[in-house]
């Protein structure tokens, strides 16, 4: 199967995620990992800035985590796994060595399913996940450098896919997906922001040239950021890898791979070491740690215990409430968000009324707080409350929003916000039909527009009863009894 | 008192009042001050009166462990808090840590009075205490020639008499060896018996501490007290601690004891041959069966050992450069302020590791070495269980030799390497050693080795203790042959 596309060449696109595991303390040590904001070198000891005599001890939680992503990812868990020391000197590296997994990963030989180019579903394979730590940050000033270890030795995993992706959006739609399994499994909060996940991406390009297919050496893009970096540095380095090879550039006499930079002040990649010059890590298994064999009922426990992952709950939630793929998705993004819907509905409330509940005031409230869900103020059950009395028309949606409003900012049930400000919604015929009349001899003007034709001039009047009954007349009674008196 | 007693000894005295911690402590800081064969890196005296105050108080409580108040040195490769430590290497200078090592806590709850800390072969990698960045230590069994090493210093502290016990690290002989040479006991725990927690890293899968003392019973006195799963120490065993003394009268009728033929070997002197094989005899009149068995692999333990410790070396001394701590050469750019600061802070013996090391785990050359030397170290081990299938312990010269001259072998490291022949398979293996003084060849002391099976100290004491008994080797003192002049007595 081909995409007709208009590159005369296919990128082929490879992934190399690193992501900060959500332990509170670090891989080997009892600091926090909590590193993002804090003022330098606070959070350190002994074994993260690698005084002599310190010793690792490794963070069971962090191990747990590892397995709990690579079953999330349809990986095996072997049954021996290993920790390897990795040598490289670099003064953000207290050691000298990262301690790291070299050839018995913690996971290999998994996948995870994007949306192709050609919008059906395509599995892109992950090789290994492997458990890491973290190292220091340096922060450069005029002539000299410092170093912060707060982030030293702050477990870290490495997912490396196969080189699967074809084009730009299906590199994101791979970085996307990853980032909702990783986060729906609560393996990490997956913070590109704070540096907390990065990406190293290999980028080739494959094509036919005289009839021969060329698929010369690749670009590893390292430190890539943010989505945008990512889509960005691969739609440049593609691009430059071909325009290279048409103007009889250096790619079509190397041998192999090239490290590069991303500038996104220049918008362009800078080249960082030839394959030529890299180093050699010299891993070996590292003396200080056993060997690990996690037993085949721990990887079963957490395999049983692991959550429905994005993907099958999307699916679920269209088939079960009846959602749309647009409500499906935005409400299973994020795990409180869905926790929340489904909450509601245990509790009784329509979906689809709960959905839009969510999908509208909800999200806009988040957002114009610029908090995350973990801050929603109201329960699934007080959210279910207030969609059963929308449902059952005892308030109107216009009154709904005020409670809503209420139950953010007081934090009350809304049954007792609508008792308490009487909002309940007035259905009975005789009240309405009296305001009606008042409504009718006091604008006389919209009445004789309607009966001569006018049929807008109804909401003048609509508008006329709902205003004297604050809003609390139900509005479809509103209407109809509106219509028979103006007969 | 004219030098240091053993632990019982000083008990007594101090529960008696004859004598007072603070005393014991001054008069141990006097005779390291005093001596003659630079021994100490440190003396910690403020350090040690303070701890020896502290002593006092707790022995007039009543309730004081064996080892409170009991004075003790350190090898300055294991960290104190606040006491500086250097490993013997210009890289260190000036480094002070900010923790004690699990070791020194320990011994620090018992109450133990720490006078200073040791001299020793840089990072612990020599067998004759010359490759110290502060210079040799001298035998006190004769000035002229090495005390063996790495713990030379720590060895000679306790053969002079400056102090109680000691402590040393040993991952190829570096306590059993000088222990030998210096005529006492020094003893190297199972792989996993004893925390490494804040001990600076020479090759950690074989590094072990363990105590230099006069006698079999102060050595498991000492261990009581080290031994035990740390917290902070992934390797250590979660074993319970049985009570190490529990055997030391038991004596060794009925008892299995295997002769390993491979450890006679050409190159042995036949004075220590003698003094071994005397010792034999000795321990079979008192009832133990001597039987002769094989361990086929033992002259490739020596091949196996220069791969994996220099490996693990190698990477082990990566911390070492210049941006948190000890020396720091400046240069134009990063590199060269590596190069610059190592290549000033490292001596020779450890440049040598560091290339061996780096060399055997490179690419290309990893499976030839570091998998092979792997493979082969499985084998060692599975001959040494097969053998302890047959026998309760070995027994075994310590060393091939006795005390050999202050630069006799510094030219030729193949020849220092050999040294370690008999010990280090211990240490490949993770087994428990002991040597303890079995007599004398021209002069100088000889150490016989007991090996066990893992955890099994007890039975090595045992098997050390009767022999210990039956003999006045142990009292022996270097006095006699000493041409320089004497440390201070009170």
């Amino acid at each position: 199967m081909t995409v007709a596309t208009e590159r005369p060449y296919e990128i082929v696109i490879g992934i190399e995620t690193h992501v900060e595991l959500g332990t509170l303390s670090k891989m080997f040590c009892p600091c926090s990992a909590r590193w993002f904001g804090m003022p330098p070198n606070t959070l350190v000891c002994p074994v993260c800035l690698g005084l002599p005599g310190a010793l690792p001890v490794p963070n069971r939680r962090a191990i747990e985590l590892s397995m709990t992503a690579g079953l999330a990812l349809h990986c095996e868990v072997p049954e021996h796994t290993k920790f390897d020391r990795k040598n490289y000197m670099y003064p953000d590296l207290p050691k000298g060595y990262q301690i790291s997994q070299y050839d018995l990963p913690l996971n290999v030989k998994g996948w995870l399913e994007i949306t192709g180019d050609d919008g059906s579903p395509k599995r892109i394979g992950i090789i290994r996940a492997h458990l890491e730590e973290d190292t220091g940050k340096l922060l450069h000033g005029d002539g000299y450098s410092l170093v912060d270890f707060n982030r030293s030795g702050v477990p870290l995993l490495e997912i490396v896919s196969a080189p699967d992706m074809s084009s730009v959006s299906e590199a994101l739609a791979y970085a996307d997906a990853l980032r909702e399994i990783l986060i729906h499994a609560g393996v990490s909060e997956f913070r590109l922001e704070e540096g907390a996940a990065r990406f190293d991406t290999n980028v080739s390009i494959r094509f036919r040239e005289d009839g021969q297919v060329r698929w010369p050496p690749q670009s590893e893009i390292k430190n890539l950021n943010s989505l945008r970096a990512l889509e960005q540095a691969v739609t440049f380095e593609s691009g430059r890898l071909w325009e290279d090879w048409q103007a009889g550039g250096e790619i079509r006499t190397r041998k192999a791979k090239i490290t590069v930079g991303w500038s996104p002040e220049t918008g362009r990649t800078f080249l960082q070491r030839r394959k030529e010059e890299a180093e050699d890590y010299r891993y070996f298994p590292e003396p200080d740690l056993v060997a690990l064999a996690p037993s085949r009922e721990t990887v079963e426990h957490i395999r049983s215990s692991l959550p429905e992952m994005p993907s099958e709950r999307r699916a679920r939630f269209v088939a079960q409430y009846g959602l749309s793929d647009y409500d499906a998705r935005i409400l299973v993004s994020d795990p409180l968000l869905a926790a929340l819907f489904e909450g509601a509905v245990a509790a009784g409330a329509d979906a689809k009324t709960t959905a839009n509940w969510i999908t509208g005031e909800t999200l806009r409230f988040l957002r114009e707080r610029s908090v995350r869900a973990a801050e929603i103020p109201f329960t699934a059950a007080q959210l279910a409350e207030l969609v059963g009395l929308i449902v059952k028309r005892e308030i109107s949606a216009t009154i709904a929003k005020d409670v809503f409003a209420e139950m953010w900012a007081s934090r009350k049930g809304p049954a007792a916000i609508v008792t308490e400000k009487g909002l309940r919604q007035v259905s009975d015929e005789a009240a309405i039909a009296s305001v009606v009349d008042d409504v009718i001899s006091a604008q006389a003007k919209a009445v004789a527009d309607y009966r001569g034709g006018n049929k807008r001039a109804l909401e003048a009047l609509f508008g006329g009863v709902m205003g004297r009954t604050k809003g609390k007349a139900d509005p479809q009674v509103v209407r109809r009894v509106l219509t028979e008196k103006l007969g | 008192m004219a030098e240091a007693g053993t632990i019982r000894e000083i008990a007594a005295a101090l529960r008696s009042r004859r004598t007072s911690a603070s005393e014991l402590a001054r008069a141990a800081i006097a005779r390291a001050k005093a001596d003659a064969y630079n021994a100490w890196l440190v003396v910690a005296e403020d350090h040690a009166l303070v701890q020896a105050r502290a002593a006092d108080e707790r022995i007039s409580t009543g309730d004081a462990p064996l080892l409170c108040g009991v004075p003790w040195a350190c090898k300055d490769i294991i960290g104190t808090k606040d006491v500086e430590t250097t490993a013997a290497s210009r890289i260190l200078d000036g480094y002070v840590p900010p923790y004690s090592a699990t070791v020194v806590e320990r011994l620090d709850g018992e109450g133990a009075v720490m006078v200073g800390k040791t001299n020793l072969d840089e990072f612990a990698m020599g067998s004759s205490n010359e490759n110290s960045a502060f210079g040799p230590v001298h035998n006190p069994w004769d000035p002229s020639r090495v005390p063996g090493g790495s713990s030379g210093g720590s060895a000679v502290s306790v053969a002079a008499g400056e102090v109680t016990f000691a402590l040393g690290t040993d991952t190829g002989g570096s306590i059993r060896q000088p222990g030998a040479l210096t005529g006492i006991v020094g003893m190297k725990p199972t792989y996993g018996r004893v925390s490494r927690y804040g001990v600076v890293a020479f090759a950690s899968s074989l590094d072990q501490v363990g105590p230099f003392t006069r006698t079999v019973e102060d050595c498991a006195i000492v261990c009581q007290a080290l031994f035990g799963q740390d917290p902070s120490d992934a390797t250590t065993m979660p074993l319970p601690v049985e009570d190490l003394r529990r055997d030391l009268d038991r004596g060794v009728k009925g008892m299995r004891l295997g002769v390993p033929k491979e450890y006679f070997i050409a190159g042995i002197e036949p004075g220590v041959e003698r003094a071994v094989r005397a010792a034999i005899r000795e321990l079979e009149s008192q009832g133990a069966a001597i039987e002769e068995v094989s361990l086929p692999s033992t002259d490739s333990a020596l091949g196996v050992y220069y791969i994996i410790q220099p490996a693990e070396a190698s990477a082990n001394l990566a911390r070492y450069d210049g941006v948190r701590f000890g020396l720091r050469v400046e240069g134009p750019d990063l590199v060269e302020t590596y190069k610059r600061t190592r290549g000033a802070g490292f001596g020779a013996e450890v440049k040598r590791r560091m290339i061996l090391g780096t060399y055997a785990l490179s690419t290309g050359y990893y499976d030839a070495y570091y998998v092979k030397a792997q493979k082969v170290r499985t084998v060692i081990k599975e001959e040494f269980e097969r053998v302890f299938g047959k026998v309760d312990a070995l027994v075994t010269p310590t060393s091939p030799t006795v005390a050999f001259g202050i630069g006799a072998k510094v030219n030729d490291p193949l020849q220092m390497y050999l040294n370690d022949v008999f010990t280090l398979p211990v240490n490949i293996a993770g087994l428990p050693g002991i040597s303890i003084p079995c007599g004398l060849s021209e002069g100088l002391p000889v150490g016989l080795q007991v090996i066990a099976p893992y955890y099994k100290e007890a039975t090595m004491f045992r098997v050390a203790a009767a022999y210990e008994r039956a003999t006045m080797h142990h009292t022996l003192r270097p006095t006699a042959r000493d041409s320089r002049p004497q440390e201070v007595r009170s």
